[in-house]
């Protein structure tokens, strides 16, 4: 559903401080499969997801999504099919606008964006039925600017308008990184509530060996663009955090660091 | 009576500049972007107006005509920035450094008078009242231009198209996320507040019934500034909208710019508005607010002191 074929990646390119990120570097994700992806930092999670978002253009190599090739096409093209929650929580909605609005604009996607009105007011109570189970109260703060909420409470409600239209592929940038321990372990929950209950495709890069080893069908690790371990199945049902944590400490140590 | 004619002018000229805010407003305000077309394209309303308005057009379609040709413009620092990525400061510097010379073409010199023909501000009707109650008729007509110009920028922002375009400004990722470009909504917005800003242009021409090439200069920084005072004052007054903020910032901009003038001369205009922005920016960034809360303590802890000696 997802292929990555050969994809090269270089930055700085034509500069002493040029480096191959990706060379040859092959992925794919079947339909319906949750991802979870860990790494060290600078082993190319994040630029894995913007190549295939569009926010990054590969050097060499192609990628399909649902056998269609996108390697050329816009990254606000492909958003019309792929969802996106990031880890910096003013990045998914407008903070300036109130909750209603935010979710007006995203229950909108993938139509016309004319002279109508931008809020129907009959669709509010609609917005409030999506938000209340998620237990946040966030159903009673319907005009409030969402620059208002506290990071938990945004990246609830970014995952929810990344997800409020039918998309094929959702992909999440360590979106529980900035949250304290207890409303990242909610906000993950959620998270894979979301994506059972949408059967959503889904990439999740996490810093979190236990969100890894505990939610997702399959875990791949990463390390300076190569994939070091993926087990799905019965083989990542199998996986510890103790396994994922040597592994992770061997690739480490052989970064020196 | 010349407290009158005074008064007259702070609401012909507040009311012209309020238009020009509402304009910068979009730019500044909603999209985030740092337009300096707006020197160019308010004469550019000007004198579409005017060459128009000579070559026998009712001053209603030169009118139209003035928004036009400053969407156009708009729209040619939008492309500079989106399609050739030059930065947004610069794209609007190239556009008003070019509008120099195509405003002087157009005009086919520095000015163009139009005194004989009737246009909104001088006509058979506005002669025939006294001179203070023309004056007075003058503002309110540039007054329902106001408001006609505010009432649809504010139904505008409510829809659909409106939403992403503050969305731009706020956050362009979510509006690539809602499958849209976020350039688009960068063009229309420049074009808007620069069609705007030359209507607002064609408005102060008529006031005047000439063109001068030199109308423009320091736009920016008068809007700019209504601008500023109208978004603290629509912040402090919860129900105001910001737009309703920056007609009132306007007024007010123009009330104490002419009292300095009147005090000082207008030898010194430009360095007056320099000096206003200046405060109105440092007021924006609450650096004075909080010197005069500081002060404002003091005094109360030395009164309270005063009164335990007592
Ligand atoms: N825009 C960029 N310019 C230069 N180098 C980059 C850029 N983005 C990523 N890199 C480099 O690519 C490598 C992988 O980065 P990234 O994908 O962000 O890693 P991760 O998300 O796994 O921490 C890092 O070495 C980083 O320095
Ligand atoms: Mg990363």
């Amino acid at each position: 559903m997802l292929e990555l074929k050969g994809i090269r990646k270089v930055f700085n390119k034509g500069t002493p401080d040029e480096s191959v990120l990706f060379d040859g570097f092959d992925f794919s994700v079947r339909e319906g499969e949750f991802v979870s992806i860990v790494g060290s930092n600078g082993s190319g999670k994040t630029t894995l997801l913007n190549l295939v978002s569009g926010s990054v253009l590969p050097d060499g190599g192609k990628i399909f999504l649902k056998g269609e090739d996108i390697t050329d096409q816009k990254e606000f093209v492909r958003a019309r099919r792929i969802g996106r929650v990031f880890q910096d929580p003013s990045l998914g909605a407008a903070n300036g606008m109130t909750i209603a609005e935010n979710m007006a604009i995203a229950e909108n996607k993938g139509r016309a964006y004319g002279l109508s009105a931008g809020l129907n007011k009959k669709r509010v109570a609609a917005y409030r039925d999506i938000l209340h189970p998620l237990g946040l109260g966030l159903e009673d703060r319907m005009n409030v600017p969402v620059g208002a909420l506290s990071g938990g409470q945004r990246q609830v409600l970014a995952l929810t308008v990344a997800t409020m239209t039918p998309i094929d592929l959702l992909l999440l940038d360590e979106h529980t990184a900035a949250l304290d321990p207890k409303t990242a372990e909610q906000t993950m929950a959620l998270t894979d509530r979301i994506v059972r209950e949408k059967k959503i495709t889904t990439l999740m890069v996490t810093h979190n060996l236990r969100f890894a080893e505990q939610y997702g069908t399959r875990l791949c690790m990463f390390d300076k663009g190569h994939i070091v371990l993926d087990a799905a199945g019965e083989e990542k049902a199998q996986k510890k955090v103790e396994d994922l944590l040597a592994l992770f400490n061997e690739i480490s140590i052989e970064c020196g660091n | 009576m010349f407290f009158l004619n005074q008064t007259s002018t702070i609401l012909q000229m507040g009311f012209i500049y309020a238009i020009v805010g509402l304009g910068v407003y979009i730019t500044y305000k909603i999209l985030d972007f740092p337009d300096l077309s707006v020197d160019g394209t308010f004469p550019l309303g000007g004198v579409v107006f005017a060459v128009l308005l000579t070559a026998g057009c009712p001053w209603a379609v030169a009118m139209i005509a003035a928004f036009v040709a400053g969407a156009a413009a708009g729209l040619v620092t939008g492309l500079l920035h989106v399609k050739l990525k030059i930065n947004g400061l610069l794209s609007g510097i190239i556009t008003m450094t070019a509008l120099l010379s195509v405003n002087y073409l157009i005009a086919g010199g520095p000015m163009v008078s139009f005194s004989q023909e009737s246009t909104l501000l001088s006509n058979g009707f506005l002669s025939g009242l006294p001179r203070t109650a023309a004056n007075f008729m003058q503002a309110f007509f540039i007054l329902l231009f106001v408001i006609l110009c505010k009432v649809l920028l504010d139904l505008f922002l409510k829809t659909k198209c409106g939403f992403l375009l503050r969305a731009t400004g706020d956050n362009p990722q979510l509006v690539t996320q809602t499958g849209k470009n976020t350039d688009n909504y960068k063009m229309l917005g420049l074009s808007l507040a620069n069609g705007l800003v030359a209507l607002a242009g064609s408005l102060y021409c008529q006031y005047g019934s000439v063109y001068n090439s030199s109308m423009g200069t320091g736009t920016v920084v008068i809007a700019l500034a209504c601008v500023i005072i109208g978004c603290v004052i629509a912040k402090h007054i919860r129900i105001m909208a910001n737009t309703t903020g920056v007609v009132i910032g306007a007024l007010l901009y123009y009330a104490i710019l002419s009292i300095a003038m009147l005090l000082l001369g207008s030898d010194y205009t430009k360095l007056i508005v320099a000096v206003l922005f200046v405060i109105v920016l440092l007021f924006d960034s609450g650096l004075i607010g909080r010197k005069l809360k500081n002060l404002f303590r003091r005094e109360k802890r030395k009164s309270a002191e005063g009164d335990n000696h007592a």
